[in-house]
C-alpha cells in the first residue's frame, strides 16, 4: 500500500513553534549547564589543567598539557591521591546500604500509616515527611551535634562515649542512620500512595481466602508496587553516590567519611587539580550510568508491569 | 518537523557553548580602568567574617574620601573557599587588588599573575613594617625561593600576620596552682615562671607542669585541649624541610622526630584529650571554661572576647629541647597584592600602600580585634591600648604576638639590653606550590594512611607507634611529594 504522506496544518505548525519555543528554555538550561561543562569535564580530564597555575587559556596550552589516560591511572596508582581515592570509594559503596535500609524502613511505616484504623494517621505522615522539606545543610548540622563525641545526646543517651565523628566505622554508620531517617518522609509518601491506589478487590478476594496482613503485604501490596520501590532504588542510589553534604558538614572531611564526590571537590575545588578531578568525575558519572542500566535490565525480573 | 527540530537542537547547542565559553572567560566586573576625567577605578577583593567587611569598607571609604584620583570598589566575600576558587577560575584575570594567603601565594607569584611593585615602594616604607610581614611575599623567579633579597621582587604587602602563642584561662590556672600547692607545700608550682610571658617553658617543663596539674583537675577538665604542631616543630629547632625551597624534606631528622614525640607524649600522659574525642580541635573545651591552655592567634581575640567569660592571657609557644632551639611559633598571614595584567596597577599600588603603611588605616584594623599591626610604630600602642581602640584589655600580654614576629636576640628595650627568646616562622604549606603534602603528612600521622597507625593514641595492645621508625619510613614518600611539587613551579 502506498504511504501517504500527510503534512500538517498551518495551525498545528504554528502550535509547534510554540511548543519548541517553550521547551527550548529547558534544553538551553541543560545544554549550558550540563551537556558543555560534562564535555569539558571530559576533556580535562585528559590533561593536566590547574587553574591557579595557568595563565593561557585552555585551548591554547591543550597540546603542552595532554596527559591522555595520566589521570585515570593515577587515580589508582599514584602514590598520593590513589589512597584517596580508593578510600573514598569504599566510604561511598558502605554508605549506599542507607538506600534499602531507607527504603525497608520508610515501607514499613507506609504500611502502618496506609491502615484504616490508624488515629491521627495524617499528623504522623506530616511529622515523618518534614525532614524531607527540611534543609540539608541544617540538618546536618543537628545531626552532628547529636553524634558528637563530647558532647552528643546519642552518646548521653546509650550512656556510651563512642567516637561517632572520628572513628572510620562509626562515621560511616552514623550517616547511615541520619541518611535512613531523613529518606523515610519520602520513601513512605510515595509508597503511601501506591498502596492507596492498590485495588480494594485484591484485598477482600484474599481475606476470603484467609490470608492474614502480613500475607497480604507481601502477596498484594509489594508487587504492586515494586515499580515506586524500583524508582525509590533508582534514585536513592543515584543520590548517594553522590553524597557531598555528609562529608563536608556532618563529617566534617573526617576519612571515614569523604565521598568520591568530597574527593572531587577537594582535588578539582580546593587544590585546582582540574583533570584529576574530572577524571574521577567521569568515572563516576560511568558508574553511575552502568549501575543504573544494570537495575533496569534485572528490573523485568521482579517489577510489576502491570 | 524532524528538520526543524534538528536545527532548532543544533542552534541550542551552539548558542549554549558559546554562553558556557563567555562565562569561562569572566573577569571583566573585577577589573579597573581609568576614566575620561582621569580618575582610575580600582577594583579591591577581599574575603573575611562579616565584621572585617565593615572595617574594610570603613578604610575604603577614609581612603576615596582622602584624595580624588581613584575611586576604590570593594567587592568582599565571607567564605574563603569561595574566594580561592573565584581566583583561581579567574585565571589571570585577576581583580587589580586582591587579598591572597600566604598558602596561595607561591603559585600565583610563580605563574606570573602578580605585578612585583618594589619599585613603587621605598626602603624607608619597609622599614615601617616587621620584615617578617613583608619578606614572605617577596620572590625570586632565578632561585624559584620565596624571601626578601636583593634579587627578589616584592609581590605582596601585609594584610595582617597571624602568630599563635599559647592561651590559658588564667582563672581556673591560678586556681589550680594555688590547689596544688597547697596539697604539696614541698615542691610548689611557680606561677610566675609557667605564665612568663618573655621566658617560655620547655617541653620538658611543660610535660612536668600539665602531670602536676593533671592531678587537681576535676573529671572532664584538661591540662591543655590542643597543641599548635607547626610550633612543636619550629619550636625544636627542626623544620620540614632542609631549606626554604621546599626541595628536601626534613622530617626524618633527629629534631623533628623529638618534636612529635613531644606530642605524642602530651597525648601519653593524658594532658591533651584522647586524640578524636574532643570538638572544634579543642577549642571548644578551652571556651568552656574546661581547658587550662589551648593555642590562639589574634585573629581570635574578637571572638574571645565575645564568648569568654573569665581571664585569660598568652605565653609563648613553647620552647623544644633540642640544642638551639628558640620558642617559635608557626605565622600565617595574607598579602595585598596587585594582579600583573591590571590596567591601573599603579593606582592599585596606591591604595595598597595606604592600607598597609597608613598610621590611622592600621589602627582602625587592629581596633577590630582580628590582627595586630603591622607597623613597628603602632607596636607599643598596642600592647598598652594607649589610644584606647581596643574595647577589651585582654590578652593582657597580647605583645607575645609582636614577639612573634619581631624577631630574636639582643635588642634594646628603654636603653637595656635584653635577650628576646620568642619567634616565629611562616607556615609549613606557605613555602610550597600547594598544601597536598602536608595533608598527606598530617593524615599519615593521624593514622588515616600507611600501615603504621595514628601517633597520637594507643594501639590496642596498649603500644605506640615509634615515631621515630614511621616518620624515616614516610620520609622517601613525602620527598617524592615535594620534588612534584616543585617541579610544578614555572
Amino acid at each position: 500500500m502506498e504511504k501517504v504522506k500527510i503534512r500538517p496544518g498551518r495551525l498545528k505548525r504554528k502550535e509547534g513553534r510554540i511548543a519548541l519555543a517553550i521547551i527550548s528554555v529547558k534544553y538551553v538550561g541543560e545544554i549550558v549547564f550540563v551537556f558543555v561543562p560534562v564535555l569539558f569535564s571530559i576533556l580535562y580530564s585528559f590533561t593536566d589543567y590547574n587553574a591557579a597555575r595557568e595563565t593561557a587559556p585552555f585551548f591554547s596550552r591543550i597540546g603542552d598539557i595532554w596527559i591522555g589516560f595520566g589521570n585515570y591511572k593515577n587515580l589508582f596508582t599514584h602514590f598520593m591521591y590513589s589512597e584517596y581515592f580508593l578510600r573514598s570509594v569504599c566510604n561511598n559503596l558502605f554508605m549506599l546500604l542507607s538506600v534499602p535500609l531507607g527504603i525497608a524502613a520508610g515501607l514499613l511505616v507506609a504500611a502502618i500509616l496506609s491502615q484504616p484504623d490508624i488515629r491521627f494517621a495524617g499528623v504522623f505522615r506530616m511529622l515523618i515527611y518534614m525532614p524531607v522539606v527540611a534543609g540539608a545543610v541544617a540538618m546536618n548540622i543537628i545531626w552532628r551535634y547529636m553524634f558528637d563525641n563530647q558532647y552528643g545526646l546519642i552518646n548521653s543517651l546509650l550512656g556510651t562515649q563512642w567516637m561517632w565523628l572520628t572513628d572510620d566505622w562509626l562515621v560511616k554508620t552514623a550517616i547511615v542512620i541520619k541518611n535512613v531517617w531523613g529518606g523515610v518522609g519520602r520513601t513512605m509518601i510515595l509508597c503511601l500512595a501506591a498502596m492507596l491506589a492498590v485495588d480494594g478487590n485484591y484485598y477482600e478476594a484474599a481475606k476470603l481466602d484467609g490470608a492474614g496482613a502480613t500475607r497480604r503485604f507481601f502477596a498484594i501490596t509489594l508487587p504492586i508496587i515494586t515499580p515506586t520501590v524500583f524508582y525509590l532504588l533508582i534514585t536513592g542510589v543515584i543520590g548517594n553516590l553522590q553524597m557531598y553534604t555528609d562529608s563536608l558538614i556532618f563529617a566534617s572531611g573526617d576519612p571515614g567519611a569523604q565521598t568520591v564526590v568530597y574527593f572531587i571537590w577537594t582535588f578539582g575545588i580546593r587544590r585546582s587539580m582540574y583533570g584529576l578531578a574530572a577524571a574521577a568525575s567521569t568515572l563516576l558519572t560511568i558508574t553511575i550510568m552502568i549501575i543504573t542500566v544494570v537495575q533496569f535490565r534485572i528490573s523485568d525480573r521482579w517489577v510489576f508491569e502491570g | 518537523m524532524k528538520k526543524i527540530l534538528a536545527l532548532v537542537l543544533g542552534l541550542l547547542l551552539a548558542v549554549g557553548s558559546l554562553a558556557a565559553f563567555a562565562g569561562c572567560g569572566g573577569g571583566g566586573d573585577y577589573q579597573g580602568y581609568v576614566d575620561e576625567s582621569g580618575v582610575a577605578h580600582v577594583v579591591f577583593m577581599g574575603r573575611d567574617v562579616e565584621s572585617e567587611r565593615v572595617n574594610y569598607q570603613r578604610v575604603v571609604d577614609n581612603f576615596n574620601a582622602s584624595q580624588n584620583q581613584i575611586r576604590v570598589e570593594m567587592q568582599w566575600f565571607t567564605d574563603g573557599t569561595s574566594y580561592n576558587t573565584m581566583l583561581d577560575g579567574l585565571g589571570t584575570d585577576l581583580p587589580d587588588c586582591l587579598m591572597l594567603s600566604n598558602a596561595m601565594f607561591l603559585r600565583y607569584v610563580s605563574s606570573g599573575k602578580l605585578y612585583d611593585y618594589k619599585s613603587r615602594i621605598t626602603q624607608d616604607e619597609l622599614a615601617l613594617l616587621y620584615e617578617d610581614a613583608y619578606s614572605y611575599y617577596c620572590y625570586d623567579p632565578a632561585t624559584k625561593q620565596v624571601g626578601y633579597s636583593d634579587s627578589a621582587g616584592l609581590y605582596g604587602l601585609p594584610k595582617d600576620m597571624g602568630p599563635v602563642a599559647i592561651c590559658y584561662n588564667a582563672d581556673l590556672l591560678r586556681a589550680k596552682v594555688n590547689e596544688y600547692n597547697a596539697a604539696n607545700p614541698a615542691q610548689p608550682l611557680d606561677w610566675d615562671e609557667i605564665t612568663d610571658p618573655e621566658d617560655p617553658m620547655t617541653f620538658t617543663q611543660f610535660i612536668d607542669v600539665g602531670k602536676k596539674l593533671k592531678t587537681v583537675l576535676s573529671s572532664g577538665q584538661y591540662v591543655c585541649s590542643g597543641y599548635d604542631m607547626q610550633s612543636a616543630v619550629y619550636s625544636n629547632n627542626a623544620n620540614y624541610f632542609t631549606d626554604d625551597t621546599a626541595s628536601t624534606q626534613a622530617i626524618d631528622s633527629e629534631n623533628f622526630i623529638g618534636a612529635m614525640q613531644f606530642v605524642q607524649d602530651l597525648y601519653k600522659e593524658g594532658i591533651l584529650p584522647a586524640a578524636g574525642t574532643v570538638s572544634s580541635g579543642g577549642e571548644a573545651l578551652f571556651t568552656s571554661g574546661n581547658a587550662l591552655f589551648f593555642y590562639a592567634g589574634p585573629w581570635k581575640t574578637k571572638d574571645y572576647w565575645a564568648a569568654i567569660g573569665f581571664e585569660w592571657d598568652l605565653i609563648p609557644v613553647l620552647c623544644g629541647d633540642a640544642a638551639g632551639a628558640v620558642s617559635t611559633c608557626y605565622v600565617g598571614g595574607m598579602a595585598f597584592c596587585v594582579s600583573a595584567n591590571s590596567a591601573v596597577k599603579d593606582y592599585a599600588v596606591e591604595f595598597l600602600r595606604y592600607m598597609a603603611l597608613d598610621l590611622n588605616a592600621q589602627r582602625s584594623l587592629y581596633s577590630n580585634g582580628q590582627c595586630i599591626p603591622n607597623l613597628v610604630e603602632l607596636a607599643g600602642e598596642y600592647e598598652t591600648n594607649a589610644e584606647n581602640l581596643l574595647s577589651r584589655p585582654q590578652p593582657a600580654h597580647r605583645g607575645v604576638w609582636l614577639d612573634c614576629v619581631d624577631g630574636t636576640g639582643e635588642k634594646t628595650v628603654n636603653g637595656q639590653t635584653v635577650v628576646d627568646k620568642v619567634g616565629g616562622r611562616y607556615r609549613a604549606e606557605a613555602y610550597t606550590y600547594d598544601e597536598t603534602w602536608y595533608t598527606f603528612l598530617t593524615d599519615f600521622m593521624a593514622g588515616n594512611s600507611g600501615s603504621y597507625g595514628s601517633f597520637w593514641e594507643a594501639k590496642p595492645d596498649g603500644t605506640w607507634v615509634d615515631v621515630g621508625a614511621a616518620l624515616r619510613a614516610f620520609a622517601p614518600t613525602l620527598q617524592e611529594s615535594l620534588t612534584e611539587l616543585r617541579s610544578y613551579l614555572v
